[in-house]
């Protein structure tokens, strides 16, 4: 119990050092003001009605959820306000209907959001973004139609009644702790493996696949868990209005807290609060101009809304620049600790394929391939184009399924296994073109591969910042860092991908494999666009991870390059092995 | 140097003393709180308004000594249950002396009002459950209620043996006529033919008016909003079907005509109920109020020609009522003595007023209808302007009220 308690100590005690290590300005800042918004209702004069402060703040808070969806997964979903349409019927139904008490419903509620959500998340983010939203869209008009259809649900046009326990005060004190803890989580997501791992999966799916990341898995849970916070937002919202309405978050509101996100900058966990702040100058503008023309202002406020987003959206599609620029200014790049040598290095792997057959309509681009890699050998699979050298790669890390043909790693077979089991097993690969996560940093980038075999990383532990989890995340920055530094760029750790030139790039792609801790590296053609120059160089790189104990298998064109780097080389014509 | 700021001190304190002896020169102001859907239902929200600007004009009420002057404000309840209680606090907050609305959201809204003692009228809404004296003790209305409309149908059609289908639309203005229809027609099942709901936002309303016709109906008994009546009449008149169309009040929104317009003769023989507008002792007092609000706000333009090509208007009767309670609340005020919520709640109960139409109105501790089942009448189109039918009793009485310029 002591030794218990001592640990949980030292913990504590770590976790406040690292805080207070990373305390800066802008923190102190963002405390004051949230200070100062816990106040207002005592100090606020009488024109500010803290009710509708309460309101609005319950829809940041659905905005902060969305955040991660929009931003951080990349989902541009427009379902929202029907999560919070389930969350505030829940809660009108168990209430007015059933006799619970109002407090009871809220965790009801958020279930039956995270249940909408995951079978809406099921159908629509394995889509295009065209089709996410277009999907989401109809799922809004389906709940709020549904809810109109059926007055027993949604209590008619007068509603059901929801007396709320909480005082006005109350219901804007907690919206306001609730929307602060949800930027608090979604801040944590984002900088945590997962959250690298999810930006990853929006910047670059099939690179992010090739580094191991599930990411249907992680859209997924991020849908979900979106949703889940909508549902409690809405919930939390019926409480305070005191009726239920289905029209209260229609579809418009979808659309509002949609571009909420966006006007905010999107992927940053301000930006649902910052784009709620947004729309509610708008709606005093509405206001103002209603009164005015003696209109009404919620015809014009949507109207408002929409043209400013279409303004933000032709200036910078990923959202206002202004939070960005901001956070360069305030917020230091981080320097991840030197690596430590506790990772222990993974043998390397042996692979052999047999017989593998792909037929593309008539065209047969795999046809009785066969390959032996052996233990820490490079092979190097040449060809003219179109014989079939990217497709048998594809084939080999598992992105591809075959039509006949058997692969085995280490005398198992590996039938049926997809890029992310491959990758667990330490089978790597790098695509073609040139595809590094643009939003991310280098450092970040590496740290997508790194975070492969990280235990103690899943989003919960992140958002709870546990002792194991904090731990970890120094191991694989330093990980990351080591593996930048194998491919000299280290100097370049916290420069966005993007910005990096296409040589850089692709040495980039390189890091992210190696911070994945390969057996078997699949490179197919490292060499791509780059010059002489830069092609010693590279050859230093791949030389050095040769020697470190790597299997590698290699499609490349430049001759040089394959005569000095590969034990063996592999000729291919036709989608087979030409003998000898 | 302390004498001096004695003397200083001594000298504000007298000063400020006789600032306090001296009455205002300003009025204070009582607020209104006209809650109503501007803007999904723009006709409506503004015959409230004027109704409650209208009855406040000039008035300058003598207090305890202090003078008050009527301030209007109005909230858009956009037919919303939820901004309009949102509404009802912004106007608790305002200390309103009284809310007046169209009846959204009444059921959530009546307690935030009643901590507060501030009565709420409903002036449109005739929703079954809306008002209880015993349980809503701050909730009054002066509209026909759809109890009241819906046992003048059966009364006035069962007689008939006309085989009705009720069309209803799926707004809660038409799921509450639809309840009401069906008590009112309870102990006549056979007189009943079909039950049909349609959406509001339904642009053909051809398989719902087809199911109807194949049921056997002999008359269409449409209770919805102004569009479904229209879209109504349009599907039946088109495919041929010239079937006696009855409606609840909302017929009388100009929107329907104006819908219409390209097709003046498929109005032509509709049947609506509403509250009478003239009184036992004839159209005069209407006719006065009419005047009174024509020459305030202009005349309620519908934007269509009757048959003799003249401008149509429609009749402010839906502005008598939040006129008639401005009155009646003004009169409570007096009767207090005292412009505290409370006192002004409990004279609401014991104060009537000659109404814009010559009516008495007024409430008591145990009936907070100001329109009584009974002053329901029933009026035909023609051409665009309508006049009270001539084979219901009460309806023959009333005068026709002129509805071209």
């Amino acid at each position: 119990m002591t030794a218990a308690a001592g640990r949980t100590g030292a913990a504590l005690a770590d976790a406040a050092g690292e805080a207070k290590a990373g305390w800066r300005g802008v923190h102190t800042a963002l405390l004051c003001l949230f200070a100062f918004a816990c106040a207002v209702p005592w100090i606020a004069p009488g024109w500010v009605h803290v009710e509708e402060l309460a309101a609005w703040l319950y829809l940041a808070l659905s905005a902060t959820g969305l955040v991660a969806t929009v931003g951080l997964a990349g989902l541009p979903s427009l379902a929202q306000g029907a999560f919070m349409t389930i969350g505030a019927l829940t809660t009108g139904l168990l209430a007015a209907r059933a006799g619970w008490p109002v407090e009871a419903t809220v965790p009801v509620a958020v279930l039956a959001s995270l249940v909408g959500g995951l079978v809406a998340g099921l159908a629509v983010v394995r889509l295009d973004s065209l089709f996410i939203a277009v999907g989401t869209w109809i799922l809004a008009w389906l709940v709020f139609l549904g809810a109109q259809a059926f007055p027993g649900i949604s209590g008619g046009a007068q509603g059901y009644v929801v007396d709320s326990s909480l005082s006005t005060t109350g219901h804007y004190e907690l919206a306001l702790a609730l929307t602060a803890l949800a930027v608090v989580a979604v801040a944590t997501l984002r900088r945590s493996a997962t959250g690298i791992r999810l930006r990853a999966v929006r910047d670059r799916p099939a690179a992010a696949a090739g580094l191991g990341v599930r990411g249907d898995r992680l859209l997924l849970g991020t849908f979900v868990a979106s949703a889940a916070v909508g549902g409690l937002a809405g919930s939390l919202a019926v409480q305070l209005a005191g009726v239920t309405d289905p029209g209260a978050f229609g579809p418009v509101v979808s659309f509002k807290l949609l571009a909420a996100v966006l006007l905010g900058g999107a992927s940053y966990a301000v930006s649902g609060i910052a784009g709620v702040a947004v729309l509610g100058a708008i709606a005093l503008l509405a206001r103002l101009w209603s009164h005015l023309q003696a209109g009404s202002a919620a015809e014009v406020e949507p109207m408002f809304a929409a043209v400013l987003l279409l303004v933000v959206l032709a200036l910078r599609p990923e959202g206002a620049p202004l939070l960005e620029r901001l956070r360069a200014r305030v917020v230091p790049a981080v320097r991840p600790e030197p690596a430590r040598a506790g990772r222990p290095a993974a043998a390397p792997a042996v692979l052999s394929a047999r017989g593998l057959v792909k037929h593309y309509g008539g065209v047969r681009a795999l046809d009785g391939f066969d390959l032996d890699v052996g233990r820490g050998e490079t092979v190097a699979l040449v060809g003219a184009n179109g014989s079939g050298k990217t497709t048998a790669l594809r084939a080999l890390a598992g992105a591809l399924p075959l039509d006949a043909g058997e692969i085995e790693l280490d005398g198992r077979s590996v039938d049926g296994h997809g890029p992310a089991e491959l990758a667990s097993a330490g089978v790597i690969r790098t695509l073609q073109r040139t595809a590094t996560f643009g939003t991310l940093t280098a450092l970040e980038s590496a740290v997508v591969g790194a975070s492969l075999h990280a235990r103690h990383s899943g989003a919960f532990r992140a958002l709870a910042s546990t002792p194991k989890s904090r731990a970890e995340a120094r191991e694989l920055r330093a990980a990351a860092l080591e593996a930048l530094r194998t491919v000299r760029l280290d100097s370049f750790a916290d420069v966005p991908a993007a910005r990096l030139d296409g040589f850089q790039q692709r040495r980039l792609m390189l890091a992210g494999a190696l911070a994945a801790r390969p057996r078997l590296l699949l490179l197919d053609e490292p060499s791509a666009g780059a010059a002489r120059a830069e092609v010693d160089g590279l050859l230093e790189i791949l030389s050095s991870i040769r020697a470190g104990g790597v299997s590698l298998l290699v499609v490349e064109h430049d001759q040089r390059l394959v005569r000095a780097l590969a034990d063996r080389v592999v000729v291919m014509a036709d989608g087979k092995v030409v003998p000898g | 140097m302390l004498k001096a700021a004695v003397a200083g001190a001594v000298l504000v304190v007298l000063l400020a003393g006789c600032g306090s002896s001296e009455k205002s020169s300003q009025p204070r102001e009582l607020v209104i709180a006209v809650d109503a859907p501007f803007s999904s239902d723009s006709y409506l929200g503004t015959t409230i308004e004027n109704g409650v600007r209208l009855g406040s004009r000039d008035t300058l009420l003598t207090v305890g000594g202090d003078d008050y002057r009527i301030r209007v404000v109005r909230y858009d309840n956009a037919h919303s249950a939820s901004r309009a209680v949102a509404d009802v606090r912004r106007a608790v907050a305002q200390h309103a002396a009284a809310i007046v609305s169209d009846g959204t959201g009444i059921d959530a809204a009546w307690k935030i009002a009643d901590r507060a003692h501030i009565p709420i009228a409903i002036v449109f809404d005739g929703g079954t459950g809306l008002v209880d004296p015993a349980k809503r003790p701050n909730v009054f209305r002066i509209a026909p209620t759809d109890h009241g409309v819906a046992f003048r149908f059966a009364e006035y059609l069962i007689p008939k043996k006309l085989k009705v289908a009720f069309l209803t639309d799926d707004t809660g203005y038409g799921r509450e006529g639809r309840a009401a229809l069906d008590h009112a027609f309870s102990q006549n099942a056979s007189s009943v033919a079909a039950r049909v709901q349609v959406p509001s936002t339904a642009t053909d309303l051809a398989p719902q008016i087809l199911q109807a016709r194949r049921s056997g109906a002999t008359a269409l008994l449409v209770w919805g909003q102004p569009s479904t009546i229209a879209e109504a009449l349009i599907a039946a008149r088109s495919s041929g079907w010239n079937v006696p169309v009855f409606a609840p009040p909302s017929a009388e929104d100009p929107l329907l005509r104006q819908e219409l317009a390209g097709h003046p003769e498929w109005l032509d023989g509709l049947v609506f109920a509403s509250g009478r507008m003239t009184a036992e002792e004839g159209p005069a007092p209407f006719m006065a109020f009419q005047s009174a609000y024509e020459q305030r706000f202009g005349a309620q333009q519908v934007g269509v020609r009757s048959a003799a090509g003249r401008p149509v208007v429609q009749p402010p009767d839906y502005a008598m009522y939040p006129y008639d309670f401005t009155h009646l609340l003004v009169a409570a005020i007096q009767s207090a003595k005292s412009t505290e919520p409370a006192k002004v709640l409990a004279a609401l109960n014991e104060v009537s007023v000659e109404g814009a139409n010559g009516d008495s109105r007024g409430f008591n501790r145990i009936n907070h209808e100001g329109v009584v089942d009974d002053d329901v009448y029933f009026a035909r189109f023609q051409g665009m302007t309508y006049r009270p039918v001539q084979d219901d009793a009460l309806s023959a009485t009333l005068p026709v009220i002129p509805q071209e310029r």
